[in-house]
C-alpha cells in the first residue's frame, strides 16, 4: 500500500505522526518505508535518530538526484541499524523492516519548471509498493509543486495497478479543519487537481482520508490539569468542531485516526517507544493511538466509505 | 429527581445489546418468547431513545456521542452501529411479513382460549401490535432517512432505502389495522351497559333520564361528528334517539365485519423499489375481522398513544408520512378526537367532583378495576393537553394518580407476603372476545402487567404540563417513589428468576425514561415573582457598579480592574438570564452586590484622618 501524506500547513505534526505510525506498523510485523518527498523541507532523518542523514543523505544518491536522473536508484537507510536512538536499536525479532528513503542534503525543492520525471516517480512507487507492506510518501505542506508532480505521476497508466491513497493531516481546531477541507475540496484543492490530471474524482475521494493530530480530549488523563470550566468549554467546542468538520466534508468515515496532544512530542519530535511510556515521558494513550492508526491505515477496510 | 434517566437508559442499552447481540447476530425474544410485539419492543429499547432524545442519537455518525457508541460497543462503532441496526430492522420487517402482508399477531403474548388447541387466537392481528408498529415504523423511517445522508456507498444506500420502504408498508398496514379496529358500541340507556354507564357517571340522586339527557347534550358535537366516520370500522347511524347511549374507542383487534379500507395507490406501489411507494405502499390482502364490536379501555388507550405519534411535531417536521398515510392519519385523527372527547366528557361529567375520582372505574361490561381508572385518566389528560386545560384540572388528575399509587400498595415497602396481587404483579386481564357466532365461550386473553410503569409515565407527562411549581413538585415526588418501587423489583445481576429479559417491561421503562428525559431537558419553569425580584436587584447592582466606575476605582490596580471586569461580565450574564432563569440571575447579582459592597465597606470610618 502506498500512501501520500499531506497537510495544509506546517507544524501540523505530519512527519512525526508518520514516523511513529511506521514504527508501530513495523513492530506489528510489517515491512514499512518512509519516502521523503518533502524535498528541501524538514529534517526527517533526525526524527529517526539518523545522525548522518538528519537533513537528507550526503551520499549523492538521495531522492532528488534519483528523480533528476542523477542517480540510478535512491538510497535506502535501515533505521533499526543506523539509528542512534538506543531504544530504537533493539529491533524485536518479529518486527518488520523500517526503511527511510531520504532526500539529498542541500537538494532544492521541485519547481513547476523542473518537475520530477513522472515515469521515474512511477517506477519508484511501484518498486516501493512491491517491496513494502506500507509506504508513506511525505509531501511538503500545502499544494506545492511536489503535490502537482505526484498527482500527474499517479494518473498515468504506469500506476494503474498501484492505487494511490492520500492522508491529509490536520490539528483539531476550527482553523485547521477549514484549511484541511480547503486543501482537499477547495476550488484549487487536491480533488480538483486530481481531476485535471485525469484521475477519477470519486475514486480519488474514496482513497483519501484524514488524520487528526494534537487532539485535546477533556476526558484523557493527560488533560487532568485542566480546570473544570476549561474542560466543559473544551467538550462543548469539540462537539461544535465535529459538526464543522462534517459540514466541510471531513466526515467520520473519512477519519483514519486521531492522535492526542502529546507534550513529549511538542518538545521533541521523535519516535515514542514503549520505554518512553514506561518511564512516564509519554502518554500511554498516545502510544496506543499510534498503534491503532498503524493498524487502521494498513487495513483497506478502514478506508472504506460508509 | 432521584431518577437519572440518562444513566438508566445507558444501562438498559448495555444490557439489551449484551443479551440480544450474540456472535454478530441479533437474537429475538425474551422471557415471553418472540412475537411481532415483543420483537418490536426489543428493538425500541435501543431505537426509541436514539430517535427521540438528541443526546442518544445514532443516525449521524459525525455527531454520535462517544458515550453512546461505547454503550453499544458490541454492535460496532459509531459508523457500523447504525448499519447493523438497519439490518436488524430489515430482519424484523421480514419476519413479520407473510405473502407480502405485514402481520400483527400477538403470538406468545396472548393466553389462548381453553378450547383453542390450534392456537388460532395467537394469530389474530392485535391493536397492541398495530400500535407498537406505528411507533417502530416511524422511528425506523426517520432513523434510516437521516442516516442515509451520511452514506455514500450505493449498495448501503439501496439497503437503507429498502428498509424505509418496508417500514413504510408496515406503517400503512398498521394504520389500516387501526382504522378497522375502531369501534362504536351503541346501546340503550335501559340496557345493561347503559345502566352501568349511568352508574359510573356517579350522579347520586339525579334521575337516570336527566343524566342521559345531560350526557347527550354534552356529547352533542361528538355525536354530530360521527357522520364524518366514513371509512373503516365504527361507522354508525344509530346515535339518534333520546335513549341512545354509546361508547367509542378501540377493540382488541380488527372488528368483525369491518369493511376493507380503500388504498388508492396500493397496486401501483407493488414493488418495494418502485418510486410510486412515495405515494402509497403495497400491504397485501386485508384480513377479515374477528374482534367483538366493543371498545376496550386498555386497547383504546394504547391506540390513542400510537395515533399521537402520527401527528406529532417530529413526524410532521421530518415529513415521515407519504400521501396515502397522511390520508389515513386524518381519518385516525378524527377517531382520536371523537374518542378523547367522549371519554373526557364521561370522566369529568357533572362539574367539580369527577366520576374519574371515584376509584375504581366501572366499565360497561361490569369490570371494576383501578387499572381502568388509570387508563381513563390518561385519556382525560390528552383532552386537557388539547384544550390547554388549567393547572387545577391537571392537579385533579395528579391527585387521582396519587390515590391510585397509594391504593395499589406500590408505595409501601415490598413485603414478600404482599397479597395485593390483583393489580400487581399479575395485573389486569383483558378478554379478547370475538364477534359473530363462532366466538369461543372462554376467549383468549391479554394480560396487562404494566400498572406501575404506566402510572409513572403518565405522572411524568402531567408534571411536564404543569406550571404550578408546587403541584408539579408533588407529582415528581410521586414519580420518584414509583421509581423506587420499580428499582426494588429490577432484575439485578444476581437474580435467580432466570437470565431472560422481559422486553414488555423493559420497553415500558424506556418509555418512562424517554418522557422524563424530554422533561428534564427543558428549561425550568419561570416564576414571575422571582423575575420581579431579580430585576430589582439587578437595577441596584448596575447602579452601584456604574458608581464605582465613575469614581475611578478601576484605575486603582490591575487586580481591581480585573475584579470589576468580572463583575461586569456577571451583570451582563444576569441580564440575559433574567427572563428564563431568574433564580440564576438573582444569585449572580447577589454575588456582585456582595463584592461591590466589600469594596465600599473598607472606605468606611476606620479612624484615619478624613482630610
Amino acid at each position: 500500500m502506498i500512501v501520500f501524506t499531506a497537510s495544509a500547513r506546517d507544524g501540523v505534526g505530519r512527519s512525526v505522526t508518520c514516523a511513529n505510525l511506521l514504527y508501530r506498523s513495523a513492530l506489528q510485523g510489517n515491512d514499512v518505508c518512509h519516502a521523503d518527498f518533502d524535498l528541501g523541507g524538514r529534517a526527517i532523518g533526525a526524527l529517526y535518530g539518523l545522525e548522518d542523514a538528519e537533513n537528507g543523505t550526503m551520499s549523492g544518491r538521495g531522492l532528488h538526484r534519483y528523480l533528476r536522473h542523477e542517480a540510478a536508484a535512491p538510497e535506502r537507510v535501515d533505521v533499526w541499524e543506523r539509528t542512534s536512538q538506543s531504544a530504537l536499536r533493539r529491533r524485536p525479532a518479529d518486527a518488520g523492516r523500517l526503511v527511510l528513503v531520504p532526500g539529498d542534503e542541500g537538494g532544492a525543492a521541485f519547481t513547476p519548471e523542473s518537475p520530477p520525471d513522472p515515469r521515474r516517480c512511477a517506477d519508484l512507487f511501484r518498486a516501493l509498493d512491491a517491496e513494502f507492506g506500507l509506504c508513506l510518501v511525505g509531501l511538503g505542506s500545502g499544494r506545492g509543486p511536489a503535490v502537482e508532480s505526484i498527482l500527474r505521476a499517479t494518473a498515468g497508466p504506469e500506476m494503474a495497478d498501484v492505487p494511490a491513497r492520500w492522508l491529509v493531516f490536520h490539528r483539531w481546531t476550527p482553523q485547521q479543519v477549514i484549511a484541511a477541507s480547503a486543501l482537499v475540496y477547495g476550488a484549487d484543492g487536491l480533488l480538483a487537481s486530481a481531476r485535471r490530471h485525469g484521475h477519477d474524482e470519486e475514486e480519488f475521494a474514496r482513497r483519501l482520508g484524514f488524520v487528526r493530530t494534537a487532539v485535546m480530549d477533556p476526558a484523557a488523563p493527560a488533560q487532568s490539569g485542566l480546570q473544570v470550566k476549561q474542560s466543559v468549554w473544551l467538550s462543548h467546542l469539540d462537539s461544535r468542531l465535529r459538526t464543522l468538520a462534517a459540514a466541510r466534508g471531513i466526515r467520520r468515515d473519512r477519519v483514519l485516526g486521531s492522535v492526542p496532544l502529546e507534550p513529549a512530542l511538542h518538545w521533541q519530535e521523535r519516535i515514542l517507544t514503549d520505554d518512553d511510556v514506561a518511564q512516564g515521558i509519554a502518554g500511554r494513550e498516545t502510544r496506543d493511538a499510534f498503534d491503532a492508526l498503524a493498524k487502521s491505515v494498513g487495513d483497506e477496510a478502514s478506508w472504506e466509505m460508509l | 429527581m432521584r431518577i437519572q434517566p440518562r444513566q438508566h437508559l445507558l444501562d438498559i442499552w448495555k444490557a439489551t445489546v449484551r443479551s440480544s447481540w450474540r456472535d454478530g447476530a441479533w437474537q429475538w425474544g425474551g422471557r415471553d418468547g418472540s412475537n411481532s410485539i415483543s420483537d418490536a419492543e426489543q428493538l425500541l429499547c435501543i431505537l426509541l431513545p436514539a430517535t427521540t432524545l438528541r443526546s442518544f442519537a445514532l443516525d449521524r455518525p459525525d455527531a454520535t456521542a462517544d458515550t453512546m457508541a461505547r454503550a453499544l460497543a458490541p454492535l460496532g462503532t459509531e459508523l457500523t452501529i447504525p448499519r447493523n441496526l438497519a439490518r436488524i430492522l430489515a430482519d424484523y420487517f421480514e419476519r413479520y411479513t407473510a405473502d407480502g402482508r405485514p402481520v400483527f399477531a400477538g403470538g406468545s403474548y396472548v393466553t389462548p382460549a381453553q378450547q383453542d388447541r390450534g392456537g388460532r387466537g395467537r394469530e389474530h392481528d392485535l391493536v397492541e401490535s398495530f400500535a407498537v408498529s406505528v411507533t417502530l415504523s416511524l422511528a425506523a423511517i426517520s432513523f434510516v432517512r437521516v442516516f442515509r445522508h451520511s452514506v455514500a456507498r450505493d449498495s448501503l444506500r439501496r439497503e437503507l432505502r429498502s428498509v424505509e420502504r418496508r417500514a413504510s408498508a408496515r406503517l400503512t398496514a398498521a394504520m389500516v389495522g387501526l382504522l378497522r379496529s375502531f369501534s362504536t358500541h351503541v346501546f340503550d340507556a335501559d340496557d345493561t351497559p347503559g345502566r352501568a354507564l349511568i352508574a359510573a357517571l356517579d350522579q347520586d340522586g339525579l334521575p337516570a333520564r336527566r343524566v342521559v339527557a345531560q350526557l347527550r347534550a354534552e356529547l352533542r358535537e361528538t355525536i354530530a361528528s360521527f357522520a364524518e366516520v366514513v371509512s373503516g370500522s365504527g361507522q354508525t347511524t344509530e346515535l339518534e334517539g333520546d335513549h341512545r347511549l354509546f361508547e367509542c374507542g378501540w377493540s382488541w383487534g380488527i372488528v368483525a365485519d369491518a369493511p376493507r379500507v380503500e388504498l388508492v395507490k396500493a397496486e401501483e406501489a407493488r414493488e418495494p423499489e418502485d418510486a410510486a411507494a412515495d405515494v402509497g405502499d403495497f400491504i397485501g390482502e386485508q384480513p377479515a375481522g374477528v374482534a367483538e364490536n366493543r371498545p376496550s379501555l386498555y386497547f383504546t388507550a394504547i391506540a390513542l398513544d400510537a395515533i399521537e405519534d402520527l401527528f406529532s411535531e417530529r413526524t410532521r417536521v421530518l415529513g415521515l408520512l407519504n400521501e396515502e398515510q397522511q390520508r389515513l392519519a386524518r381519518a385516525l385523527q378524527l377517531r382520536w378526537d371523537l374518542t378523547v372527547s367522549y371519554w373526557s366528557t364521561v370522566a369529568t361529567f357533572g362539574g367539580t367532583a369527577w366520576p374519574l375520582e371515584n376509584v375504581p372505574w366501572r366499565t360497561t361490561d361490569g369490570q371494576v378495576s383501578d387499572h381502568h381508572t388509570l387508563l381513563v385518566a390518561s385519556i382525560v389528560v390528552k383532552d386537557l393537553v388539547r384544550r390547554r386545560g388549567s393547572d387545577s384540572s391537571l392537579a385533579q388528575v395528579g391527585s387521582v394518580y396519587d390515590k391510585l399509587a397509594n391504593r395499589s400498595g406500590v408505595l409501601r415497602r415490598f413485603q414478600p407476603e404482599d397479597s395485593r396481587g390483583l393489580l400487581h404483579p399479575s395485573g389486569l386481564v383483558v378478554p379478547l372476545v370475538e364477534g359473530g357466532e363462532h366466538a369461543a365461550a372462554v376467549p383468549a386473553s391479554w394480560a396487562v402487567r404494566d400498572f406501575t410503569t404506566f402510572l409513572l409515565r403518565r405522572s411524568v407527562v402531567v408534571a411536564g404540563l404543569m406550571y404550578d411549581v408546587e403541584a408539579r413538585t408533588r407529582l415528581l415526588h410521586l414519580v420518584d417513589r414509583l421509581w423506587e418501587h420499580l428499582e426494588s423489583r429490577r432484575l439485578g445481576p444476581g437474580t435467580v428468576i432466570g437470565p431472560q429479559p422481559s422486553w414488555y417491561h423493559t420497553v415500558r421503562l424506556v418509555q418512562c425514561m424517554v418522557v422524563l428525559g424530554e422533561l428534564l431537558s427543558r428549561e425550568p419553569i419561570v416564576n414571575d415573582r422571582l423575575v420581579e425580584r431579580a430585576r430589582d436587584l439587578l437595577t441596584e447592582a448596575e447602579q452601584l457598579y456604574d458608581r464605582e466606575l465613575m469614581v475611578g476605582t478601576a484605575e486603582t490596580s490591575g487586580a481591581v480592574h480585573d475584579l470589576l471586569t468580572g463583575i461586569r461580565l456577571r451583570l451582563e450574564r444576569a441580564r440575559s438570564m433574567l427572563p428564563s432563569r431568574p433564580g440564576t440571575a438573582v444569585s449572580l447579582v447577589a454575588s456582585v452586590l456582595h463584592e461591590l459592597d466589600s469594596l465600599d465597606a473598607v472606605r468606611g470610618d476606620d479612624g484615619a484622618p478624613a482630610s
